[in-house]
């Protein structure tokens, strides 16, 4: 009855627009399934319709009350008076495409930043820090406390039945976990460990130390994170910068004489631990590299976050030799087996081409994340191994996203043999931090979170979630690619060629960064750039937009808000930002990864 | 309208028949006289505090009739030196914040395009035509006032989206919409679930009454319905991005901080946003069940989409464009001036108008055409009720300060000018003071405990005000108002106190005390008697303990609380409270705060523990204040600390358990381990170093899982002894008498059947298995075994080996190790050794060889283990 009347009410707010109604009134007839029950419904509502329209009618002549009434029933064309977002209501939204299913997401009482925070009550405070996927029905996830479970019918729909079974204790904040020739590797604050099940019970026995020997202070933001491992069976790891010493933190540093930075051995570096046991520094200059992971060529990468020498959120390409930004990592760079040498000055404050031009040692990272528009704090990376499981993006990146409980997907592309690309939004709305994934058997994203020590969005404090492709194809941008005059878009769905082709459907801006000391680095230099024209492809699958003014080195945002498929639907994430290290010089036909 | 709600009700009931779509039919008819008639009463500008207890006689009408003042803006224009007026929103951002057609429609008629608007129409005695010009005018030079928002800066304590605004959850908007506090003021929806509240005995006795028998009793007051500040139609009004903006930071656009600022994270203020844009109107004449309501507007469209802007160029925030019509504009601007709208709101550099001060209005005249509908240019819309107060207060203004509450600075002048702060702010909306306001009746509902769980009236309510200038210091009071999240002692309730920056707020912080005549003493004046001569190091303890018996029941500490115990955390009272206070309420808490749960631990003012200080209560309650001035050197009392422990405690009982952390005397690669017998270990994995062993408790591992600044821990017990300084494992050639520390690589350890950790180490070219358990004399028991290297290569990890030949002269075959290490050491017997911090060690083992007594080191052999027993 409430729900009758309510409808009446909505449809009474229509009662300007006649054709509709009269539509309306004649679509019970031309709609065979509305039968019955509906169809007696369906006139009688017609009836009502008429009997308010007459109503209103009567009391606008009587009582002359046209203003109040149009204030107690809007309008819906006044509705939509600056507010051309209301018309995109229909394009469906993320959960549409990928649904999130929570397995562990609890309330706890304390603010993710409060000194005396607390888990939840009951259950085991699954602040999960790193997850390996161990068959078609379990996950092992290691959680911050110390502590790896094994967590069974984790794939449930409903995931009611999970149940927990812990594997190793003791561990000093484990920040990754790998299964790694049946056993389980993790990298702890001081080493990284591999946990054996000797006797068979499902519980370590055995905590062999395969690496250890990098500095630290004992100050809390030495986060050492990993293992990922890469084509040739080496496990990887990466540790953070020291921020802040107090006390004797600083007595056990190392500096470099020259550059006056010091550090505690190896901090800000890459090291990898070769199958002899070595473990060896690689590459240096990180800040904050919450994330390794591998793409499909099986070349690693890592992902720095905001902060001081860090303009915005970065993925970098792991290489041997390389100097990525922050510049206190070189404190290690005369310490035996030091991959660097020769860098005797640091320019400070410079917009960022400069600063490349200026520092050679310098390699800009393949893709920024522009801050806010791209997260706020970059964290894991993952590969869609699926094979279309988990729908379109196969092969391409999909990196974590901290403060805002999200996740980023990243495109790359090799120009002048180095690697650099796109970024564009995927999926917001998790329920805390997103710290870890890792991709089940069924192509899902296993999702671990926790936003303990700083903040976050969502509505808990850790927990485990899934993310499923729902099977429906969403509108989005699946590749951008970089050309010589302009770039070229693949898309997940055949564009609209009339929208596609028009240049007024693109936006394009360029800007870059400070190179500096401080806390990250507004956009600076921002300039637009004008879309001469746009080319669609017969399949309508792809684009190629023209336009002047590239420059190298600069993040290029694309906002594609004015395409549209075929039913006239707009892109699900209209952006795009590509960094654009080099620019191509000739027009290669064949798109070569 | 009963007829109305009758019929609907019946009808709600009926099957699925024809009559019934007659009655639908019927229903509607009537639903729109109802909503109609409604509306058609809210011409008159609504001021919340006046129409609750202005309207009612619930306050002076002086009073009533200078809130009016204030809340109208009447003295915006007719200067008091006594009334400050409310003023409007800053235009600065206009452009971007309304749409034209809502300002064309305010413009045209304030009160019917926002009902109850204190915003007088100004334009009202123009003719159409000139009405018109003068809007056109108006909006042109409005639509040029196009300042940024302020700046949102995000950062890693901050999450903002980008464009936040367009990211709203309309369902989560519902849920804070209600909870966080909005409906204190507007009106709820009446979709909306709300927690089933049991009514008390006072509800079943309003229900009982007519309206004369609650007169009689006082009642009146309580029973009545709270009407809600209407909220306009806000769709059309804002976009979503600037009702985001406006509801994030309400007092950059209404300096008057009468909407006051919620405290809401940008992401929430975007649900808020999604929610209100969304929802259509509710009657202003919500039932008090809710459901005999007809509602107009539809439900259950989320907008929790993704709404880009459909054109490039990011979002449309320009809601008017700027006109470039100069002279239009620069008409609209000398009217902004003219019509005296530079009087109430800023909008650059623009005169405002000079009337007549308020004490010189001559009401008799047909100059107060304010006051009288139809009679000038400026309309109000006022009611009778409101004009006659206007009247009242205006008359007793023009007469001067004749009684003593209007004398500047004396006693009852300040205790109004509080009323009045707290009536122009609406705190009674939520704050009960001195048997004025509170939650209203139909209200109560919306305030819950974040778990739901059952605390009274006094867990879901904000607290009442009467006395508080008593009570509170005025530093925590300013600190509340501005918003300081340390304020917050009621994480349990879903309410938000929210922020007033304005001054007349912050000027309550010292006038509240004046008024409840607060005893500023320090403690040591108050406790003077008990405490003098006494340190506060002895009686903090005694303090601690007294806490520990009453408090802790119903209070939290330091963020933990007893099971179930849900209650304001005690932890910083000195810092909120007078002394004075403290002694008083603890004395007698009935007295000074009424129907409080707070039960009295002095009854006649006798302790109920005569043993402690004599049984004298003020000493007690001056030891109380004491231990809370300086908990920190006190630690927590016993039952909290023991709660605490349960959480965080490490209590091996059936087996040895392990935890990794920073400790000191250990150092960063601590490996602590605790045994059953209770006695433990920590061994600094870096040296292979036996670092220190103690007794009882284990340790607390709560800092080390889950505290952000990873402190080193401390063990938890006792008779921690300090065992293995520095290295203990040396390449020694006898005749060169020094000893060469041979550098270790930990290589994990392995659990045995009863989860006794071996340790494994690398030390040149042996391997070292060190496991230690707990001795039968209350000491540790440590085997050294020592293992020839078969896959090792002796190279340690990256650089961590850059002296690993000090093998001296070929006797490489040899490990030393150190037994014991100080300055005095003695030998006891042949096989023991003991140093100066009191720790013997036995050395067990068949084959003794030489000890070089210089350095206390012995061989170790692949052929036979060594055996330590460490005692102290």
């Amino acid at each position: 009855m409430v729900n009758t009347l309510r409808k009446i009410g909505a449809e009474f707010q229509n009662w300007r627009k006649l054709p509709a109604c009269v539509f309306w009134i004649a679509s019970w007839k031309r709609t065979p399934h509305i039968t019955g029950e509906k169809r007696s419904r369906h006139y009688c509502q017609t009836a009502l319709w008429f009997g308010l329209a007459v109503a209103t009618a009567m009391v606008h002549i009587t009582i002359g009350m046209d203003t109040s009434l149009a204030e107690e029933l809007p309008v819906n064309d006044a509705r939509s008076n600056g507010s051309s977002h209301d018309r995109r209501s229909d394009v469906g939204d993320e959960a549409d495409y990928y649904r999130i299913v929570s397995i562990a997401t609890p309330q706890t009482a304390t603010d993710s930043r409060d000194p005396n925070w607390k888990p939840a009550e009951d259950g085991i405070p699954l602040e999960v820090s790193g997850i390996a996927i161990l068959d078609d029905r379990r996950v092992a996830v290691s959680i911050r406390k110390g502590e790896v479970w094994i967590l069974d019918h984790v794939y449930d729909e409903v995931p009611d039945r999970v149940t927990f079974h812990q594997f190793a204790s003791a561990l000093h904040e484990p920040l990754g976990l790998l299964k790694w020739n049946n056993a389980l590797v993790t990298v702890q604050r001081t080493e990284m460990t591999r946990m054996v099940d000797i006797d068979g019970d499902e519980v370590a026995d055995l905590y062999e130390t395969l690496a250890s020997g990098w500095g630290l202070s004992g100050n809390y933001h030495e986060y050492a994170y990993g293992p990922q491992a890469d084509r040739d069976g080496n496990l990887w790891l990466t540790l953070n910068i020291g921020m802040g010493f107090q006390g004797d933190q600083r007595s056990r540093c190392v500096s470099d004489p020259i550059l006056k930075v010091s550090q505690p051995l190896w901090r800000g570096w890459a090291m990898k631990r070769e199958s002899d046991g070595h473990l060896r520094p690689i590459c240096a200059g990180m800040r904050s590299p919450s994330g390794i992971g591998a793409n499909a060529e099986g070349d690693l990468f890592y992902t720095d976050q905001q902060g001081n020498w860090v303009a915005t959120n970065s993925l970098h390409h792991l290489r041997e030799g390389v100097f990525y930004h922050h510049p206190e990592s070189l404190a290690s760079m005369t310490q035996p087996g030091s991959t660097i040498e020769g860098i005797t000055s640091i320019p400070d404050g410079l917009p960022y081409p400069d600063a490349l031009k200026q520092f050679t040692a310098m390699r800009p990272p393949a893709v920024w994340f522009p801050y806010k528009k791209a997260g706020q704090s970059a964290t894991d990376i993952l590969l869609d191994q699926s094979d279309g499981k988990f729908g379109p993006f196969a092969g391409q990146l999909f990196i974590g996203e901290f403060t805002q409980a999200a996740m980023n997907r990243v495109f790359l592309e090799k120009v002048d043999g180095e690697y650099q690309g796109a970024c564009f939004p995927f999926r917001r709305g998790f329920a805390s931090a997103v710290l870890r994934m890792a991709q089940g058997t069924d192509g899902s994203l296993f999702v671990g979170m926790t936003n303990r020590g700083w903040s976050s969005l969502g509505t808990s404090s850790y927990g485990l979630q899934r993310l499923v492709w729902t099977g429906k194809l969403p509108f989005e941008i699946l590749e951008m690619r970089a050309k010589p005059d302009g770039f070229e878009l693949q898309f997940t769905r055949p564009v609209d060629p009339n929208a596609a082709s028009n240049p007024a459907s693109y936006r394009l801006n360029s800007y870059t960064y400070l190179y500096q000391s401080t806390y990250g680095s507004d956009e600076i230099q921002t300039r637009e750039l004008s879309i001469d024209r746009a080319v669609v492809a017969e399949d309508g699958l792809s684009v190629r937009f023209y336009t002047s003014g590239l420059r190298r080195y600069f993040v290029h945002e694309l906002d594609a808000s004015g395409v549209l498929d075929v039913d006239g639907q707009p892109l699900l994430h209209p952006y795009a930002f590509y960094t654009l290290n080099a620019i191509p010089k000739i027009e290669s036909e064949l798109a070569a990864p | 309208m009963i007829v109305t709600r009758r019929l609907l009700a019946r009808a709600g009931a009926g099957p699925m028949t024809k009559t019934r779509h007659t009655i639908i039919l019927l229903a509607g008819l009537f639903a729109i006289f109802h909503i109609t008639s409604l509306t058609a009463q809210t011409k008159a500008p609504f001021v919340a505090s006046f129409e609750r207890f202005g309207r009612h006689a619930e306050v002076e009408e002086v009073l009533a009739g200078e809130i009016l003042l204030s809340e109208l803006s009447c003295t915006a224009c007719h200067a008091s030196g006594r009334i400050s007026a409310k003023g409007g929103p800053q235009l600065d951002s206009v452009a971007r914040r309304v749409s034209e057609q809502w300002l064309r429609d305010y413009l045209t008629s304030p009160a019917t395009a926002k009902p109850g608007t204190t915003m007088p129409d100004v334009l009202s005695g123009l003719t159409p035509q000139s009405k018109d010009e003068a809007i056109t005018a108006l909006v042109a030079f409005l639509s040029t006032l196009q300042a940024d928002f302020p700046t949102l800066k995000a950062g890693g304590a901050n999450p903002v989206e980008f464009e936040f605004w367009k990211k709203g959850d309309a369902d989560r908007g519902a849920r804070f919409y209600h909870q966080l506090g909005c409906v204190a003021c507007h009106a709820p929806d009446a979709d909306y679930d709300v927690a089933e509240i049991a009514a008390s005995p006072i509800d079943r006795l309003l229900d009982e009454l007519d309206p004369d028998e609650l007169a009689e009793m006082g009642l009146a007051s309580t029973a009545r319905r709270v009407e809600s500040v209407p909220l306009g139609d806000l769709a059309l009004k804002y976009s979503l991005h600037s009702l985001t903006r406006f509801l994030f930071q309400p007092e950059h656009f209404r300096p008057s901080g009468r909407m006051p600022n919620m405290k809401l994270a940008p992401d929430e203020a975007a649900d808020i946003a999604a929610y209100l844009r969304q929802r259509r109107k509710p009657l202003p004449d919500l039932g008090p069940d809710g459901a005999e309501v007809v509602k107009t507007f539809e439900s259950g469209h989320s907008v929790s989409k993704l709404m880009p802007s459909s054109a490039p160029g990011g979002p449309d925030d320009r809601m008017i464009s700027p006109s470039t019509n100069t002279a239009l504009v620069e008409n609209g601007r000398q009217l902004f001036s003219t019509l005296g709208c530079a009087n109430c709101h800023s909008a650059g550099e623009i005169v405002s108008q000079r009337f007549k001060p308020l004490e010189e209005l001559n009401l008799t005249a047909t100059s107060a055409s304010c006051l009288v509908e139809g009679a000038g240019s400026v309309t109000y819309g006022l009611d009778s009720v409101q004009a006659a107060a206007l009247n009242v207060a205006i008359n007793v203004a023009k007469i001067g300060p004749t009684t003593h509450s209007q004398i500047e600075g004396s006693e009852l002048a300040v205790g109004q000018a509080v009323v009045r702060t707290l009536l122009q702010m609406n705190c009674y909306a939520c704050h009960t003071r001195d048997d004025l306001g509170g939650v209203g009746r139909y209200r109560r509902g919306y305030f819950e405990t974040v778990t739901g769980a059952d605390l009274g009236d006094e867990g879901r309510l904000p607290p009442p005000l009467s006395g508080i200038g008593r009570k509170l210091k005025p530093t925590w009071l300013k600190r509340v108002f501005r918003g300081d999240p340390e304020t917050t002692l009621r994480p349990h309730m879903t309410i938000r106190m929210p922020t007033f920056p304005h001054a007349d707020v912050t000027a309550l912080a010292d006038l509240l005390g004046k008024v409840d005549g607060a005893n500023p003493a320090p403690a040591s004046q108050v406790f003077a008697n008990s405490t003098a001569g006494t340190e506060a190091s002895s009686t903090g303890t005694i303090g601690r303990d007294l806490i520990g018996i009453g408090c802790i029941e119903c209070h939290a500490f330091e963020g933990q609380a007893m099971p179930g115990v849900i209650g304001v955390d005690l932890t910083n009272v000195p810092e909120r409270v007078f002394p004075s206070w403290f002694l008083d309420f603890i004395l007698n808490p009935g007295q000074i705060k009424s129907r409080t749960r707070m039960p009295s631990f002095f009854p006649d003012g006798k302790s109920q523990v005569p043993q402690t200080l004599g049984g004298d209560a003020t000493k007690q309650i001056a030891a109380m204040w004491d231990y809370l001035e300086h908990h920190d050197q006190f630690g927590l009392p016993g039952k909290i600390a023991a709660e605490r422990a349960k959480n965080y405690q490490l209590s091996p009982t059936d087996h040895p358990l392990m935890l990794r952390t920073f400790m000191n005397g250990v150092g960063l690669h601590a490996i602590a381990v605790g045994f059953p017998e209770g006695v433990h270990f920590a061994v600094d994995a870096s040296e292979a170093r036996l670092a220190i062993g103690w007794r009882k408790e284990f340790v607390d591992a709560r800092s080390t899982w889950f505290e952000r600044f990873t402190p080193l821990i401390d063990p938890l017990g006792c008779e921690v002894q300090p065992i293995d300084k520095g290295p203990s494992f040396f390449n020694f050639d006898p005749l060169d008498e020094v000893p060469v520390a041979v550098p270790i690589e930990f290589l994990g350890y392995q659990l045995d059947s009863v989860r006794v950790p071996t340790f494994q180490y690398r030390c040149g070219d042996y391997r070292i298995e060190d496991r230690i358990v707990p001795d039968a004399s209350d000491g540790l028991r440590r085997r050294l075994r020592l293992l020839a290297d078969s896959d090792g290569d002796g190279n340690g990890n990256g650089n961590g080996n850059g002296n690993g030949n000090g093998n001296g002269n070929g006797n490489a075959d040899e490990l030393w190790f150190r037994v014991i290490e100080g300055d005095q050491v003695s030998q006891p017997t042949k096989q023991s050794f003991r140093n100066q911090s009191g720790l013997t060690v036995q050395v067990h083992r068949s084959n003794q060889t030489p000890v070089y007594k210089s350095q206390w080191i012995i061989p170790l052999h692949t052929s036979e283990d060594l055996e330590l027993i460490y005692q102290w």
